[in-house]
């Protein structure tokens, strides 16, 4: 890791002002994505914004939803009883992801961002148009088994490999930022960005804008929901797929349906058509199976990563089973 | 570092990094014969405890000290080329190459290089009397303080050392690109560490893990993947159980610190200690303190109620010797006393 700067501070005007002044500059919040990739010298800033200090640490939960501030850590978000009540979805998918110590670190603002796990991102003798642009993208013709098959493009198939996120895009969180230019609530689906011509810009958000919370809708018909993560070990380990379901069911019919997937796309995946699919019809696994091949319709395979078609598509219609078993 | 896996004659794979459990001299070179001197080159080895591999433009040779000279076989395109870009061994304008020569640890990390100005000649004698000089000043350093242990990290970095020696001794080689050298400004903080406070002065960069083990002597905390990815550097910070490796020590200068070394009471150990001994719940133990801090921060969490639990809740420990029955065993024991 190169030599940095390093300032601490306990508001978010200070910690804007500090970024805005500094090109070079980005904000420290767990560094558990950040710190990684610095010591491998895949990111180098010269300056650091600890923003740890800043008391944008609450919870709140109501009738009208939930307000999460963006320097709760992951640990305590899941386990959180109220979320965990309403919000059982991105309880669990929270626990699904890293390690006890890391959940322990990250924080939700620091989850949005965290970056890839393309072996190659990581690695700074290899071609990469995310890590370096116009570089060139080794992973397309090298080794791609943990990559993307949905929103890649001919520059970068790297996933967004975060577990929290695909809870988040099914709920319909909006992120909530300040920054140079005020506020802004970005709704979660225009939060990530596909990788098309510019792999190396991943959110829509602006030097020096700093994620203050993200909240959810009340969690209406979306309490029998699960997070099904389909990894190489059973824990500890980065989603090959992931799905994030949730099902309104009344009689034996559909009435609501979300469907977000994780470890197969460029950003965490919302299934809206799907979804549609589901929707009106008999919740039974012939339904549940047209919507499997909905949610990976379109895909772009690689040699080494195209079992996640066949692999999502039963995750789905076993989060979808086992959803319609518990209800 | 990518990794360039390599077949010996009879198939087996071979790492750059580490061959079958040594650590590891790469050599670069235009011409080097190793088959010409094999004997005086495996003498060398064999007190160096470590292999070598000569790259040149045509061949991968092998020679392991107790064996013979090996030609291996990439796997994989690429060629050579690769393997010379890669270490940064370039050509000079006469398109001859350099000899460079590196030392790589386990990690699949350079802890050694140097790359020589000379080029285009058979660099064999060179080699070899390099090899010579560095095993001398090994068995120097060795006879005058015996090595408690002989863990090849240490074979490495004392490698490492002798050839630093030898080729500042040895003119006409290049300076090696300086690795990122501690010469940045410090800052002056306070850490709280097993209830003492220790004021010291870091670079910011530097992460707590380190910080510990090397300005405040408590190696207890040990350093595994350094990535998070294997919970070896696990200390407790407020209480709450976090990788070390992951943040900085000036993030940590308000809460208390708990690492291995606070966790004994005088002479008395932790009844998490007492149960993993009891439980001979480790092999090689470089794990151990990493289960112990973790699996005590996760009776404290309270949301264990049976061994399934245990298991998914401490799988951010990783045991490089599987001793994870006896870890598991340990643990569910202390869960019974309450
Ligand atoms: C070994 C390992 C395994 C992992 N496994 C998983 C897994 O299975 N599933 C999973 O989902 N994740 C996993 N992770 C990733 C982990 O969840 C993320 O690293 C973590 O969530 C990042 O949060 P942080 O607070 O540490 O972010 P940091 O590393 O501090 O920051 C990450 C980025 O976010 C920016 N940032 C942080 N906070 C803000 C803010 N408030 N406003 C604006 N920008 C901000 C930083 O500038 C930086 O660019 C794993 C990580 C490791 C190391
Ligand atoms: S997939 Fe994306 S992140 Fe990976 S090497 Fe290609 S450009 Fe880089
Ligand atoms: S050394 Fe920190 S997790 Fe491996
Ligand atoms: S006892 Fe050797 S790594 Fe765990």
């Amino acid at each position: 890791m190169r030599e940095i700067r390093y300032l601490s501070v306990a508001a978010e005007g200070p910690a804007i002002r500090a970024l805005q002044a500094d090109t070079d500059a980005t904000y420290l919040a767990g560094g558990t994505s950040l710190l990684d990739l610095m010591k491998l010298e895949v990111l180098n800033f010269a300056q650091l914004v600890d923003v740890n200090a800043i008391p944008l640490t609450k919870i709140e939960v109501s009738n009208d939803g939930a307000r999460i501030g963006s320097m709760v850590r992951n640990s305590d978000l899941a386990l959180h009883p109220e979320i965990a009540a309403r919000y059982p979805l991105l309880s669990e998918a929270l626990l699904s992801g890293a390690s006890p110590q890391i959940r322990n670190m990250a924080t939700v603002g620091g989850n949005l961002l965290q970056r890839t796990r393309c072996y190659y991102y990581r690695d700074p003798s290899t071609a990469c148009n995310k890590r370096n642009p116009g570089s060139g993208c080794a992973a397309i013709d090298g080794y791609n088994r943990n990559h993307a098959i949905l929103g890649t493009s001919d520059h970068c198939i790297a996933t967004h490999a975060s577990d929290m996120c695909v809870a988040l895009a099914a709920l319909d969180a909006v992120v909530h930022t300040q920054g140079p230019g005020g506020e802004r609530h970005i709704p979660f689906a225009e939060f990530h960005r596909l990788p098309g011509d510019h792999p190396e810009i991943e959110s829509v958000l602006q030097h020096g804008e700093l994620i203050t919370a993200v909240s959810l809708p009340p969690p209406t018909g979306l309490r029998q929901s699960r997070y099904l993560k389909i990894r190489d070990r059973a824990s500890y380990a980065f989603a090959l797929s992931a799905v994030a379901a949730a099902l309104r069911i009344e009689g034996n019919l559909i009435r609501g349906a979300r469907i977000a997937l994780g470890g197969v796309g460029t950003k965490p995946w919302r299934a809206v058509e799907a979804e549609q699919a589901l929707v009106g019809k008999p919740a039974n696994r012939a339904t549940f199976t047209l919507a499997a091949a909905e949610t990976v319709r379109g895909a772009r395979t690689r040699p080494h990563n195209a079992f996640k078609v066949e692999l999502t598509r039963r995750a789905v219609v076993r989060a979808l089973s086992t959803i319609r078993g518990a209800s | 570092m990518r990794s360039f896996p390599l077949r010996d004659a009879r198939g087996r794979l071979v790492s750059l990094h580490d061959v079958r459990g040594r650590p590891t001299l790469i050599a670069f070179a235009s011409r080097l014969d190793l088959e010409a001197r094999r004997d005086q080159f495996r003498g060398e080895l064999r007190s160096l405890g470590a292999a070598l591999i000569v790259i040149t433009r045509e061949t991968i040779a092998l020679l392991a000290p107790d064996d013979d000279v090996e030609t291996l076989e990439l796997v994989g395109d690429g060629g050579t080329d690769a393997l010379f870009a890669h270490f940064g061994v370039k050509p000079g304008a006469d398109g001859a190459h350099p000899l460079g020569l590196f030392v790589v640890d386990g990690d699949e990390a350079v802890v050694w290089q140097q790359i020589a100005t000379s080029a285009g000649t058979d660099d064999t004698e060179e080699l070899l009397a390099a090899l010579r000089r560095a095993a001398t000043l090994r068995q120097e350093a060795s006879s005058a303080a015996q090595p408690l242990f002989n863990r090849r990290e240490m074979i490495v970095t004392s490698l490492a050392g002798v050839l630093s020696v030898v080729f500042l001794e040895r003119l006409g080689w290049a300076r090696s690109p300086a690795p990122p050298a501690p010469t940045g400004a410090t800052t002056s903080i306070t850490l709280q560490v097993n209830g003492v406070t220790h004021k010291l002065d870091v670079e910011p960069r530097v992460t707590l893990l380190d910080a510990l083990r090397e300005q405040l002597g408590l190696t207890g905390t040990k350093k595994g993947c350094d990535h998070g990815q294997c919970g070896a550097c696990t200390v407790l910070v407020g209480g709450r159980r976090i990788d070390s490796c992951l943040t900085l020590a000036i993030m940590h200068q308000t809460q208390p610190i708990t690492t291995i070394e606070g966790l004994a009471n005088g002479n008395g150990l932790h009844r998490m200690q007492a149960a993993f001994v009891a439980h001979d719940a480790f092999q090689c133990g470089y794990c151990t303190p990493g289960q112990i801090m973790s699996a005590v921060a996760m009776l404290e969490e309270g949301r264990v109620r049976s061994e399934s639990d245990v298991r998914e809740q401490m799988s951010g420990n990783l045991c490089r010797c599987a001793a994870y029955p006896n870890i598991v065993a340990a643990i569910t024991s202390v869960m019974g006393k309450g």
